[in-house]
C-alpha cells in the first residue's frame, strides 16, 4: 500500500516535471493546466486570509502570474502545490500588511469591528436562530483568527500534511500540529459559549 | 477522569490508537461521548466546508494576462577543463598587465631580452659550433613574443566568455 502510494507520488512528480518543462519551452496551454489544477488551493488560502471578495480574484490572479514568471526557478525541492501555496500565502500577507491601515480606516468610518464585517456575510441573528449545527460551525470557523483558519483549511480541506503546511507558512511541523489542535478546541469552546450543549 | 481535548481529538483521528482504559471510560461516559460527537461534527464541517469559487472566467483572465516566456536556449555545459583554461588565460593576462604596470613595459622587454641574450650567449659559447641564436631561430624578438602571448591570452578569455550560451530556463532539468 505504501509502495503504491510512493509510486503514485513519483508519477505525479514526473507529470508535474513534464508540465513545467512544457511551460518553460513556451507552451502556454500547459500553464492553463497548472492554473486549473491549483486554482482551488490558491482560492482556499486567499479566502481564509482576505475578507474582501472583490480583491480576492485579483490576488489569485497575481499569484498565478508570479508562478508563471518564476517557474524556471522552481527546483523541485518540494511539491509544486506547496510552492504555489507558499507564493499565495506570501502574497496574501503582503496584501494584509499594505492594507492594514486602510482596513482600520474603513472600519472606523463605518463604526464597524472586524467581527461585524465578517458577520455581513453570515447574519448573526439568522445563525443564532438556525438550528442547523453546520451553519453555526461555519460561522465560527470564519470568525477564527486568520492563521488558525488557514491552517485548519489546509489540513482538513486540502488534506495537506503538517510538513507541507509548515513549508507554506514557514512554521515547524510541531507548531502546525499545535495550531490545529488549538484551532479545533477554540471552535468547540466558542460554540459552547454561544449555545447550550444540548442545542448542538 | 474525563478525556482531555487532546485525547478526544487524537481518538477521532485514529481510533485504533486509543488505550484500553480510555476506551472503557469513553464507552461508559455520556459527557465524553457528547464531546466526541461535537468534535466529530466540527471536523466533518471543516472537511466539507464550501468555499466560494473564483469568478467564472478566472482561468481565461490569468491566461490573457501572461506574456509568453522567452524561447529557451540550449545550454552548452562548461566543463571543469574549460574553466581551467579560462583561469589560466586570465592568470597569464593578469601577470602580463601587472608586470607592465609595475615596471616600464619596454624596460621589462629589454631586461628580459638582455637576460635571454646572456643565457643565449652562454649557450652559444658552449656550443661554439652553433652560431644561430634563439632570436634568430624564431625570427622575432622576445618583446614581440610576449606581446603576442598576451594578445592571444586576452582573445582566449574573450572567446570563452562569448562562446558560452545564455543559461536557459531548462537549466533545472540538466542538473
Amino acid at each position: 500500500m505504501i509502495n503504491l502510494s510512493i509510486k503514485v507520488n513519483k508519477m505525479v512528480d514526473q507529470n508535474e516535471k513534464e508540465l513545467i518543462e512544457r511551460v518553460l519551452q513556451g507552451e502556454k496551454s500547459a500553464f492553463r493546466e497548472i492554473v486549473v489544477n491549483y486554482q482551488k488551493l490558491v482560492n482556499h488560502i486567499a479566502y481564509k486570509m482576505i475578507p474582501q471578495e472583490t480583491e480576492r480574484d485579483d490576488i489569485c490572479q497575481d499569484v498565478f502570474i508570479k508562478v508563471y514568471q518564476n517557474l524556471g526557478s522552481f527546483q523541485f525541492g518540494s511539491k509544486l502545490s506547496t510552492w504555489i501555496g507558499r507564493i499565495t500565502y506570501n502574497r496574501c500577507l503582503t496584501y494584509l500588511e499594505k492594507k492594514k491601515p486602510l482596513l482600520f480606516e474603513d472600519f472606523a468610518e463605518k463604526n464597524q469591528t472586524l467581527d461585524s464585517l465578517q458577520s455581513d456575510v453570515f447574519d448573526p441573528e439568522k445563525i443564532l436562530l438556525s438550528s442547523d449545527l453546520s451553519v453555526r460551525i461555519r460561522s465560527e470557523i470564519n470568525l477564527l483568527p486568520i492563521k488558525f483558519k488557514t491552517i485548519l483549511s489546509l489540513y482538513h480541506l486540502e488534506e495537506m500534511t503538517y510538513d507541507e503546511i509548515g513549508k507554506i507558512m514557514k512554521l515547524p511541523s510541531g507548531t502546525v500540529k499545535s495550531y490545529i489542535f488549538r484551532g479545533r478546541k477554540m471552535l468547540k469552546d466558542r460554540l459552547l459559549q454561544k449555545y447550550n450543549q444540548e442545542d448542538l | 477522569m474525563h478525556l482531555s481535548d487532546k485525547q478526544i481529538q487524537a481518538f477521532i483521528e485514529s481510533p485504533e490508537n486509543i488505550n484500553v482504559e480510555l476506551k472503557a471510560h469513553l464507552d461508559s461516559c455520556s459527557s465524553c461521548q457528547t464531546e466526541v460527537e461535537l468534535y466529530k461534527s466540527l471536523m466533518l464541517e471543516l472537511k466539507q466546508e464550501k468555499i466560494p469559487e473564483l469568478s467564472g472566467d478566472f482561468v481565461g483572465n490569468v491566461m490573457n494576462s501572461i506574456e509568453p516566456l522567452p524561447s529557451p536556449e540550449i545550454i552548452q555545459p562548461i566543463d571543469k577543463w574549460k574553466w581551467l583554461n579560462i583561469a589560466a588565460s586570465i592568470a597569464f593576462v593578469m601577470l602580463g598587465v601587472i608586470t607592465m604596470i609595475y615596471y616600464d613595459g619596454l624596460q621589462v622587454f629589454s631586461s628580459v631580452y638582455s637576460w635571454f641574450n646572456e643565457i643565449e650567449n652562454q649557450a652559444v659559447s658552449k656550443l661554439s659550433e652553433s652560431s644561430s641564436s634563439v632570436s634568430t631561430m624564431l625570427g622575432v624578438d622576445l618583446g614581440t613574443i610576449l606581446f603576442i602571448g598576451m594578445v592571444l591570452g586576452f582573445f582566449g578569455v574573450l572567446d570563452k566568455i562569448l562562446s558560452r550560451k545564455k543559461i536557459s530556463n531548462l537549466k533545472i532539468f540538466s542538473i
